[in-house]
C-alpha cells in the first residue's frame, strides 16, 4: 500500500482535529494505485462511539471524483478506543463491496488518542491489516 | 485492490453507519449485538461495568 505524504498529512490534520469519530473517502488518481486523494467528512452525526457519514456529501464527492477519474479506494474513520474494526464496520464495508461488485475495500481506522492509522482491507472472506509506505 | 465493478460510479448505502461499541472501562467490544451486554441507559459502557459503577456510586 502506497500513500502520498500530502494525503497522509491531510488525514492526520482532519481526523485529528475532531474529538468525536469522523471519517472520509480515500481515493487514487494514479495508475499505480497510490492513495493520493482524501475527502474529509465530519459526519451527519457522531459521538465517541459512532460515526454516521453525511452520505449525500460523500456521494457528491464521489461524482466529482468520477469526473476527475479518481478511483474510490475506501473509507477511513476514527475510533476513540478500539484498534479493530467493529462487526458493524465490517458489515458496512461488505455492503459497499456487494453494491459495487468490488472484491476488497480499504477501511482504515484512525486512532484518535494514539494518532495512528491502522490500514485495514476488508474483503468478503477476510479482514486484514496491511503495511503502507509513504511516497512524495 | 482488484476491481470487478460493472458500474463506473461508486454507490454508498443509505444507511452507512460506523459504530465502535467498546466499553470505556473494560474495552469489551460487542459491536452493538445485543442489549444483554450493552447498556442502553449509559451509552459507552457495557452492562457489567455500568452496574459496577452505579453500585459503587449509589
Amino acid at each position: 500500500m502506497l500513500i502520498c505524504q500530502h494525503t497522509l498529512d491531510e488525514i492526520y490534520k482532519s481526523l485529528g482535529s475532531v474529538d468525536n469519530e469522523s471519517g472520509g473517502l480515500i481515493g487514487s488518481k494514479s495508475n499505480e494505485g497510490i492513495l493520493d486523494s482524501f475527502y474529509f467528512d465530519k459526519g451527519r452525526r457522531s459521538s465517541a462511539n459512532e460515526y454516521v457519514p453525511n452520505v449525500d456529501d460523500l456521494r457528491q464527492q464521489l461524482s466529482y471524483w468520477d469526473k476527475e477519474q479518481i478511483k474510490f479506494r475506501g473509507i477511513i474513520h476514527s475510533h476513540t478506543i478500539s484498534d479493530i474494526l467493529s462487526p458493524k464496520d465490517i458489515k458496512m464495508a461488505r455492503k459497499i463491496l456487494d453494491m459495487n461488485m468490488l472484491s476488497s475495500v480499504l477501511m482504515p481506522i484512525y486512532l484518535i488518542k494514539e494518532q495512528k492509522i491502522l490500514w485495514y482491507v476488508v474483503s468478503n472472506d477476510c479482514v486484514k491489516c496491511v503495511d503502507f509506505k509513504i511516497v512524495n | 485492490m482488484e476491481n470487478k465493478e460493472l458500474r463506473k460510479e461508486v454507490v454508498l448505502p443509505n444507511d452507512l453507519h460506523f459504530e465502535d461499541y467498546s466499553c470505556y472501562n473494560c474495552k469489551y467490544m460487542n459491536g452493538g449485538q445485543g442489549s444483554q451486554v450493552w447498556c442502553d441507559y449509559y451509552r459507552g459502557y457495557c452492562d457489567p461495568c455500568y452496574c459496577d459503577h452505579f453500585i459503587s456510586k449509589y
